[in-house]
């Protein structure tokens, strides 16, 4: 599924929750929304998915009786193997590339997806 | 620094120079801190494999992730992999008795040899050992007052240390540990990248919902005397967080490279 503009890509609930959690959890981060709706756009359409199918994509279905959601763990390391691929062929490699993969990162993280970057040292 | 002020400081490192490798002698200090706790049976509870970060190679580390590993396993340049000794009861004929001669544990007190053999191993540390539940609580317990001591004089020689779960199978063939120890915390050791003291002291319940006087019906209260004399000591310190800790993690972020 191809989404064409951030605008459209705002309008997800999942892309909704991310932007109020990071706004709260990191008010002194120096990311633009811009940058980060154009990266996760750019990461969708490679996906070829929606951002809330994304998400969804990471947990199994809930159950009638469930009490938790649960995570899938295989899904994960794809969307994580994915956002590897996309730095180096999407987002330009290097330390620019490894910005933006963090920025899809993100996306996951709030919500509730556990990701993390191999980080530079 | 006072002792006061090393358990007001001692916070959780989660952002470490990964450059910034962690001298021997500190880590002797560490290891010598942890040797001298307090032990029940004086028996030894805990083993220790130290290696740095480095020895490992990225797939043994990626190993060593649990689903909740975060990236300060990949920031901190030396491992300390904690395992319990949950048979360490087995040496109490010879570790009491040994307390017994060196004049701690005294016929004042009931002690003494014959003690030892005819009652405190056959009726105690013998079917204490027989539940693993309960062994292997009781060494956790013991091991984890080692490794406090070993994380203040971390903190004590500038280090920063934390502690996680990890998955002792990855490096098994690594540290090839016996059979009979139990993996329990890898504890990650370095020079913080972040402020040593984190902005502030991290939240904590009000001190009378975990302790209490004669009975749980009747809380302790402090003393507004000893919290100020405990604030000139730095044993007490702000409470997390100082105004610029967002900025520090965002700078700390976009340094290594991780999402916010």
């Amino acid at each position: 599924m191809i989404i064409e503009t951030v605008e459209q890509l705002a309008e997800y609930r999942s892309v909704q929750t991310w932007l109020k959690n990071v706004h709260h959890q990191s008010p002194a981060s120096t990311t633009t929304d811009e940058d980060r709706l154009s990266t996760l756009l750019k990461f969708c359409n490679l996906a070829e998915k929606d951002p809330d199918t994304i998400v969804a994509d990471c947990f199994r279905a809930q159950k009638e009786g469930d009490e938790w959601k649960h995570i899938k763990f295989k899904a994960r390391r794809t969307y994580s193997a994915l956002i590897d691929q996309a730095q180096e062929e999407l987002f330009g490699g290097g330390t620019a590339g490894r910005q933006r993969g963090s920025i899809v990162r993100s996306f996951f993280i709030h919500n509730g997806v556990f990701m993390q970057a191999v980080p530079l040292r | 620094m006072e002792y006061k002020e090393v358990v007001g400081n001692r916070r959780s490192i989660r952002y470490f120079q990964p450059w910034r490798p962690v001298e021997k002698e500190k880590i002797q200090i560490m290891l010598e801190a942890a040797r001298q706790a307090s032990r029940a049976v004086n028996a030894p509870w805990y083993r220790v494999v130290v290696m740095e970060r480095d020895e490992l190679t990225q797939e043994q580390r990626d190993g060593l992730r649990t689903p909740t590993t975060t990236t300060d396993l990949d920031l901190a340049p030396l491992y300390m992999f904690w395992f319990i000794d949950p048979t360490a009861p087995n040496r109490g004929p010879v570790t009491l008795k040994q307390l017994v001669d060196v004049g701690a544990l005294n016929a004042s007190h009931g002690w003494s040899h014959a003690y030892v053999d005819e009652v405190v191993f056959p009726h105690v540390l013998q079917p204490l050992m027989k539940t693993d539940l309960v062994a292997a609580m009781l060494a956790a317990c013991e091991a984890g007052l080692a490794m406090n001591q070993a994380m203040l004089a971390a903190v004590d020689e500038g280090l920063g240390v934390c502690l996680h779960a990890f998955n002792a199978e990855a490096v098994r063939d690594v540290i090839k540990p016996p059979d009979f120890l139990i993996p329990i915390w890898v504890l990650l050791v370095g020079y913080p990248a972040e402020d040593p003291l984190t902005g502030g002291q991290r939240p904590r319940e009000p001190f009378e919902e975990t302790a209490f006087w004669g009975s749980f019906e009747n809380p302790m209260h402090r003393d507004p005397k000893v919290e100020e004399y405990l604030r000139e000591k730095k044993m007490l310190q702000p409470e997390a967080p100082a105004p610029w800790r967002h900025q520090e993690v965002a700078a700390l972020s976009r340094m290594f490279g991780l999402p916010e």
